[in-house]
């Protein structure tokens, strides 16, 4: 439509003047993990948030977040000590293979 | 070897054995009256003893009976001589100087002995040589020193004491001193005991009683008449001086073992009976601040047992007191002015501070007293509290809390933030008072209010770019971690400025990816939801269509950066500026972007009157958000002329009705001093909806579900552990997890362990419904 957007401020608008011109805007978005569900099965903390380990201690790197091939997401933390135990999905018993990593 | 004279005694050699006691009482005389005797003399003492001790069966005895006699004589010749002395000093001088010689020949003489006894006890065939050797030379000694006592000292003891005492007294009195006099006769009374006396320091105890009774005696005169004469501050200064004398006197003429128990006397009588009256004199220097006065009556008071409890108890109350009337005088100014509220408890502190360094001397008891006093007035509620429910659905009670920790977020925005405060001061200045603040917040119950609250702000300061020392920001985060916040919500602090950061980064990439004209109208703040969400639900708004396609351009170019995420976006945290052509002129106005929508309604249609329900379409904005977002347009109490204007007016929000007709303002203009002008700035992002208002509703409900949330984990975590607690147990455990965060109501606690039931993580015990126990 207003390709003109980007016009600089007082300067008068091509047509006819506009009302309200827009001339800054800061928009701000949250980035979450694109997860079906918004829980770690395991720790049953948000996967928003960081596991009950890292959120006690003093660290700057990032708890991410891992899919498996059945879709399912766990914080990578307590995937991690989960497969210890065993290599299948805590949700859905099947063999736990790695889709994709957050970042 | 010389046995065989033994063998040859008979009667008539008793006259050669009477002949030579004769000459070992003579040596013996010579020798305790301090004549000199030659060495051969004393060598040959030895010589005749032993062939004495040799001369027939009952020698023994004979020898021990001659001895007796002999000893018994000196002594009660002493004791006339004694008795004749009518002078006190050289009486008491005399005695000293026949007992010390007395005494050291007490270890000497009955070593002459030794030899005859050896032989005795051969005889009775002993095999414990050496001890009954030892036994032996002591009776000797012992025979001495009972003699003494009983032949000499019993018959002088009351007269040495009276006259001692009065030595004593004297030098109180007039200053005359016979201090080494005094200790010599002390040592004399000490020393005299025999090794068979169960208590050895016997006869020294009645001097300990002697010297106990003139004191006090002394003192009930003295200090009565100084009460009466002296100024109070005087009296506690001539105790405490008298006090350390005789603490100094206890040492040099009293055993160790008695100083406790005289000194106890005396402070008993010169504190402890006058406990009112030096309880009342503390209290009234505790009021006025009087801490030269007070560091005396201090110590004289600690030093009597119980005494100090009273005091601490006045302090705590006059704490309170003063501290609570201080900041009800300034109650209305200081409820919203969050600078003046942390002045004023500054003021406290340190008026406090001062009066404990100068009278306590910092004792740890007063401190802390202080510390339990000052929490006590911060957590208060009687000036200002906030409503935190303890349910979220329903209608969960309202618990009012102290203000103070929001109040004290507020401060510290207010130094962090560019405002008109922060301009005039130094960073010096700044990190003095945010210390201040964080002094304060040491005391504050729920520090969980101040963290949701600094948090918010800090929110806004980045969002709007008005943070004014990044460096201050970084190391108050360190401050608060120095205070023992709970490290996921600095961890949340530190990733707020590392997500700025990289979206800075990020938007800097958009824009050379864009091939359009790169552009500085348009920026995008994406940050983690992990620190930024709020946890209330996202508003929508619908944006002017150039935003709307600006958003679709970067969530494309993002999502092929990053394919792990998905976004959501934030009006309610986006702003902007925007140029309003009027009939006038041509004004920027900041505004947020809910603003910015209603605004833009017009646009197309730059005349037209509006309804409420045009608008809420035209905006996509639920009522209650497009309601306030109006009133903040036609109502702005900032400005002299609204942007919108709103028929019929209203006063509230809350008046708005479908009647309502908006339009725009077309003559809106500024004016500065008196002159219309064609271009200008304002801003109408004042109350941006994120910051915090007074008793934000939704604030509060996000501060109790968190609770409830640190409440569960923090019952699990004890459960885990303890496997079996009482209610009462688990209530105490849990206010000690807590404390860095806020105190767990008795309500908050219940529901989430009924919660927590119900989910199978915890049962009742069947027996009692009070305990409950774990399930792994
Ligand atoms: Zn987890
Ligand atoms: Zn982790
Ligand atoms: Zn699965």
């Amino acid at each position: 439509m207003e390709k003109s957007s980007t016009s600089k401020s007082s300067k008068p608008a091509p047509k006819e003047e506009s009302l309200f011109t827009i001339k800054k805007w800061n928009a701000v978005a949250l980035w979450s993990w694109d997860v079906t569900c918004d829980t770690c099965a395991i720790c049953k903390l948000l996967l928003v948030d960081a596991c009950m380990k890292c959120q006690n201690e003093i660290k700057t790197e990032d708890c991410v977040v891992v899919w498996g091939e059945c879709n399912h997401s766990f914080h990578r933390c307590c995937i991690a000590s989960w497969l210890n135990k065993s290599n299948r999905c805590p949700l859905c018993q099947r063999e736990w293979i790695v889709q994709r990593i957050g970042r | 070897m010389p046995t065989g004279l033994l063998l040859s005694a008979d009667d008539s050699s008793n006259d050669d054995f009477e002949r030579s006691w004769q000459q070992i009482e003579h040596t013996l005389l010579a020798l305790l009256n301090q004549q000199p005797i030659s060495k051969r003399e004393w060598q040959d003492l030895f010589a005749l003893t032993f062939r004495l001790s040799m001369w027939y069966e009952s020698s023994n005895q004979i020898i021990v009976d001659n001895f007796n006699s002999v000893i018994n004589r000196f002594v009660l010749d002493k004791k006339e001589v004694l008795a004749a002395q009518s002078d006190k000093l050289v009486f008491l001088q005399e005695y000293v100087q026949i007992w010390e010689t007395y005494y050291r020949l007490c270890d000497y003489i009955p070593q002459l002995f030794k030899r005859l006894e050896v032989a005795s006890t051969n005889k009775s065939g002993s095999a414990a040589l050496s001890v009954s050797k030892r036994n032996k030379c002591q009776a000797f000694r012992d025979t001495m020193l009972e003699k003494w006592k009983d032949g000499l000292l019993n018959y002088h003891i009351q007269r040495l004491l009276d006259n001692v005492m009065e030595l004593i007294i004297e030098e109180k009195r007039n200053h005359i001193y016979n201090g080494q006099l005094i200790t010599n006769i002390k040592d004399a009374l000490v020393h005299l005991h025999c090794s068979k006396d169960k208590d050895k320091l016997d006869t020294y105890q009645q001097f300990e009683r002697a010297y106990m009774k003139n004191i006090l005696e002394y003192y009930k005169l003295q200090s009565s008449m100084a009460l009466d004469e002296m100024s109070m501050s005087d009296y506690i200064r001539y105790v405490d001086a008298k006090l350390r004398e005789e603490e100094d006197n206890c040492r040099r003429y009293l055993e160790f073992s008695s100083m406790k128990v005289v000194l106890e006397s005396i402070e008993n009588h010169l504190i402890n009976s006058r406990k009112s009256i030096l309880l009342q004199e503390c209290f009234k220097m505790i009021k006025n601040g009087n801490t030269a006065d007070l560091i005396i009556i201090f110590k004289l008071l600690d030093r009597v047992n119980g005494c100090i409890d009273n005091v601490l108890e006045a302090l705590s109350s006059h704490i309170l007191e003063s501290g609570m009337s201080t900041l009800l005088t300034d109650a209305e100014v200081i409820i919203w002015d969050s600078e003046k509220y942390v002045d004023k408890f500054i003021g406290l502190y340190e008026k406090f501070s001062e009066l404990l360094k100068g009278g306590f001397n910092d004792d740890a008891r007063f401190l802390s007293c202080r510390d339990q006093a000052f929490k006590k007035i911060i957590n208060d509620r009687t000036i200002f509290s906030i409503n935190i429910p303890t349910k979220i659905k329903g209608m969960g009670k309202l618990e009012p809390e102290s203000r103070c920790p929001e109040l004290l977020a507020g401060y510290c925005d207010l130094l962090l933030r560019k405002t008109n405060v922060n301009k005039k001061l130094t960073s010096g200045e700044i990190e003095r008072r945010l210390k201040d603040a964080l002094l304060l917040l040491k005391y504050v119950q729920n520090k969980d209010v101040f963290m949701r609250y600094y948090k918010v702000h800090l929110m806004k300061r980045l969002l709007l770019d008005i943070t004014a020392d990044q460096e201050m920001e970084e190391n108050m985060i360190e401050w608060l971690r120095n205070i023992e916040m709970p490290v996921e919500f600095i961890n949340k602090l530190a990733k707020m400025f590392h997500d700025i950061h990289i979206s800075h980064d990020v938007n800097n990439l958009f824009k050379e990816a864009r091939s359009k004209e790169a552009s500085d109208t348009i920026n995008a703040k994406i940050l983690s939801a992990a620190a930024w969400s709020r946890g209330s639900e996202n508003t929508n708004v619908s944006l002017p269509s150039e935003l709307a396609e600006y958003i679709k351009e970067i969530e494309g170019f993002y999502h092929q950066k990053y394919t792990t995420r998905k976004l959501q976006w934030h009006h309610l945290y986006s702003s902007g500026t925007i140029t309003f052509a009027t009939n006038y002129g041509k004004y920027d106005l900041e505004v947020t972007t809910f603003q910015m929508s209603v605004l833009f309604a017009w646009n197309l249609r730059p005349s037209d009157e509006i309804s409420l329900d045009s608008l809420r379409i035209a905006t996509g904005l639920n009522e209650s958000e497009l309601r306030k977002t109006l009133f903040s347009l036609t109502n702005n109490s900032k400005m002299k002329y609204q942007i919108l204007l709103v028929n019929p007016s209203v006063q509230s929000f809350r008046e708005y009705t479908h009647q309502s007709i908006f339009r725009i303002n077309r003559d809106f203009n500024i004016v500065k001093s008196g002159k219309i002008q064609k271009r200008g700035k304002v801003t109408l992002i004042g109350r941006l909806q994120l910051a915090p208002e007074k008793g934000n509703e939704e604030e509060n409900k996000e501060i109790a579900s968190l609770r409830m949330l640190r409440t569960q984990e923090a019952i699990i975590k004890i459960m885990k552990m303890r496997k079996r607690l009482r209610f009462g147990q688990l209530q105490t455990e849990l206010v000690n997890v807590l404390k860095n965060m806020f105190f767990p109501q008795k309500a908050v606690v219940k529901d989430q362990l009924e919660k927590l039931i119900e989910e199978n993580y915890i049962k009742r015990d069947e027996q009692d419904l009070n305990t409950f126990i774990y399930l792994a």
